[in-house]
């Protein structure tokens, strides 16, 4: 399935047409069908696992608050273990075609939905809503496949307030066509079809440089194929009537690891802030051991392997070590540059750091085993031994 | 961008380069649609 096609685009436009059209109390009926549809034709697994847990997380935390710890406990349990059967399961595949039959497509994204949703429900902050409200936030096509993993709150407040506006909707076209730009002429054709003849076109000797170029390639290609694809369902939803949370923030352009991830896949490390890292604050005391599981969590979130595991933890690593690095300034009372060209100097070469860490990172969670991440670096840092 | 066309270009000027940058994207996309498209692993989780 591309999503840079005749088809998807007719789809799209079909679905917002006739999503205005219909009378407003149809409309929410209309995208939940539509959503529905999408799934059955493009993945008929991944729709009845979403009616299952639709079912399931609404009926088991419909009560909410402390006396549902039970329900809870189990519907988050059952959405978990069908997750990790899946991330195994994957994991066993090698193949990337394999991979896409396998995996139900947006379960990772919608898991974390109804995570979230149950969390919320125990704690008792959600308003009151209808599990037609419900449905419609769980099947909402714009964030079904890519995300983001955006939050049940402000859908419901969009929900009760969105209403046809020509500005939001040349917001919404807008946006769709930044993504479209990303995906297809950045990401597509500079970052892959281009970048990846001149890259042939080196001496097969040059390896060093050879595997340099492929990580800058494949860092910019992910960054701008995912913000890409955020861009789309931001926009698509905006044509709906809804504002999604944002997914980036010029990730590439932060002065350290941690403003990082501040600034990429937010809908996911914003997720993992609230329930998992000052959970196990609360829990431990300790922010070590709750980075680390953080990132353990978004790392095995994207494929349980050694690999992503080896990921996650060089991650936490940086970040501890970047935390470290500040308290010790602060003990030592270390000044800030004054402004000025030295100032300029080290704000540029602290991004192109950042940005040198992050891509080597990627590295990793690209190779298919960890020899090959060894080897990898080993031809990358040691060449000449 | 429209904010800062409006500013430099006075009248309906603006208007018509937005356009025109518009319509140089989609036909960008267009062209770049054609290349084959690279596997997208976030679109498998």
């Amino acid at each position: 399935m591309h999503f840079v096609s005749l088809i998807w685009f007719t789809w799209l436009a079909g679905t917002v047409a006739i999503y205005w059209i219909v009378p407003p109390t149809w409309r929410d009926i209309w995208l939940i069908c539509i959503s529905l549809a999408f799934l059955v034709v493009h993945a008929p697994e991944s729709a009845l696992l979403l009616v299952f847990f639709t079912l399931m997380t609404f009926w088991l935390g419909k009560q909410g608050g402390r006396y549902c710890a039970y329900q809870t406990a189990l519907a988050a349990s059952v959405i978990l273990g069908v997750l990790i059967y899946y991330k195994v399961t994957v994991r066993a595949s090698p193949e990337d075609l394999v991979r896409e039959m396998l995996i139900p497509m947006g379960l990772s994204y919608y898991s974390f939905r109804c995570f979230h949703y149950l969390f919320e429900r125990f704690r008792g902050t959600l308003p009151s809503h209808t599990f037609q409200e419900f449905l419609s936030y769980l099947f909402f096509l714009p964030t079904i496949v890519v995300g983001p993993i955006h939050r049940f709150k402000p859908f419901l407040d969009d929900h009760h307030t969105k209403r046809w506006h020509s500005d939001t909707l040349s917001e919404g076209m807008e946006r769709i066509l930044y993504g479209y730009v990303k995906v297809a002429v950045l990401a597509n054709f500079l970052f892959s079809t281009q970048m990846d003849r001149f890259i042939e076109s080196l001496a097969p000797q040059a390896t060093m440089r050879i595997l340099y170029l492929e990580m800058i390639r494949g860092a910019m290609n992910l960054y701008l194929q995912f913000s890409g694809f955020s861009d789309i369902a931001i926009g698509f939803a905006l044509l709906l009537g809804y504002r999604v949370m944002e997914n980036f923030n010029n990730p590439y352009g932060q002065r350290n690891i941690a403003d990082f991830w501040r600034s990429w896949h937010m809908s996911l490390t914003s997720w993992c802030r609230d329930y998992v890292y000052l959970p196990m604050i609360g829990l431990t005391r300790n922010p070590y051991v709750a980075n680390i599981t953080a990132f353990l969590v978004i790392g095995l979130w994207h494929e349980v392997s050694v690999r992503f595991l080896v990921w996650a933890l060089y991650h936490a690593t940086g970040v501890i070590i970047w935390r470290e690095f500040q308290r010790l300034k602060r003990q030592l009372g270390l000044p800030r540059l004054p402004p000025g060209i030295l100032a300029t100097v080290a704000h540029s070469v602290s991004i192109v750091l950042t940005f040198h860490f992050v891509g080597f990172g990627f590295t990793i969670a690209r190779q298919p085993t960890l020899a090959a991440v060894f080897e990898s670096f080993h031809m990358l840092f040691l060449f000449w031994w | 961008m429209y904010g800062f066309l409006k500013r430099y270009f006075p009248g309906p000027m603006a208007d018509v380069l937005m356009a025109l940058w518009y319509v140089l994207l989609i036909l960008a996309v267009l062209y770049c649609a054609s290349e084959p498209q690279a596997e997208f692993r976030y679109l498998m989780l």
